[in-house]
C-alpha cells in the first residue's frame, strides 16, 4: 500500500473531539512512543485519488508520524460525497500538488 | 426545493481557527468569531453578527455532511432553502401575519446562511442579515 499523505494545509495543534480532545499532538505522540497510547486508538480514514493515498485525519496521522509508528486502523472511505468534499476543499486551500513529503504547518493556539 | 444561493465574501478563511469559531448568542443576535493567524504572525478574529436570529444550528465536523462542506472564504447565503421554507411556515402561523412583522418585511427579510470551519463544524443560522467584522489582534510570540 502507498504511504498516507498529509492533506491540510495546516492543523491545529489540539485535538478537538474524540478519545483524545485537548490534548496536544505532542503529548499523544510522547503517549504512543510511551506504549501508553497504541496506534490502534488512532485510526484514519483515507481517500484515493490521482493515484495517491489521502488522509482526511491529519492530526492524527501527524502523532502518529512523530511517535515513528504507522496507523494500523486505516478506513478507506473514496467515494463518500462528504470526505470527497472535504478533501477537495483541503487539497484546493493547498493549491499545488501534494506529495509524499508535503508536511502540514501546525498551528499553536496562543493566549491574548 | 430549488435553493437559490449566493456566495458573500469573508475577509479571512475559516480553515484556519485554532480557538473558534465561538457562538455566543443573544437574543435576537447570533455571534459567530473566529481567529486566524497570518503570516506575519498576527492573530485576526473575524466577527459574524447574526441579526434579528429565527433559528441557528451548529454541526459538528462529524455530523456535517456534502451539502455542508463549502469554501473557507465565503459564507453561503439562502434566498431559499428546505429548512428557511419550515422555520418560516412556523414563524408565519405564530407571528408572521402580524401589521408589525408585515411592516418590518415579513417573511422575505429572512434568510438563510452557513458558514463552515474545516475541522471544527457548520454554522447555519436563519437571520435577517449578517455583518462582518474584522478585528486586528495582538502580534504573536
Amino acid at each position: 500500500m502507498a504511504e498516507v499523505r498529509f492533506a491540510q494545509k495546516g492543523i491545529s495543534e489540539v485535538f478537538r473531539y474524540g478519545e483524545f480532545a485537548g490534548r496536544t499532538i505532542d503529548e499523544v505522540a510522547t503517549g504512543l512512543q510511551a506504549g501508553i497510547i497504541a496506534p490502534s486508538q488512532l485510526p484514519i480514514q483515507v481517500i484515493e485519488r490521482g493515484g495517491g493515498l489521502y488522509t482526511l485525519n491529519n492530526r492524527s496521522l501527524m502523532a502518529l508520524r512523530l511517535a515513528g509508528v504507522v496507523p494500523t486502523i486505516i478506513r478507506n472511505v473514496t467515494g463518500n460525497p462528504t470526505f470527497e468534499a472535504q478533501l477537495t476543499q483541503r487539497l484546493m486551500e493547498i493549491g499545488r500538488e501534494v506529495g509524499e513529503d508535503f508536511v502540514p504547518i501546525i498551528r499553536r493556539a496562543r493566549q491574548p | 426545493m430549488k435553493e437559490t444561493v449566493e456566495d458573500i465574501p469573508l475577509p479571512r478563511p475559516t480553515s484556519a481557527t485554532v480557538q473558534g469559531p465561538k457562538l455566543q448568542f443573544e437574543s435576537p443576535t447570533l455571534l459567530v468569531e473566529y481567529d486566524y493567524e497570518g503570516d506575519d504572525g498576527v492573530i485576526e478574529w473575524t466577527r459574524l453578527v447574526f441579526n434579528d436570529v429565527l433559528a441557528y444550528e451548529y454541526h459538528q465536523m462529524a455530523c456535517c455532511e456534502a451539502e455542508h462542506i463549502i469554501g473557507y472564504q465565503t459564507i453561503q447565503r439562502f434566498r431559499e432553502s428546505k429548512w428557511l421554507a419550515g422555520i418560516l411556515k412556523v414563524w408565519k402561523g405564530a407571528v408572521g401575519w402580524q401589521q408589525w412583522q408585515q411592516q418590518q418585511g415579513g417573511e422575505k427579510r429572512f434568510q438563510h446562511f452557513r458558514v463552515f470551519f474545516d475541522d471544527a463544524g457548520c454554522v447555519d443560522v436563519i437571520a435577517r442579515s449578517c455583518d462582518i467584522e474584522e478585528e486586528r489582534g495582538a502580534e504573536s510570540a
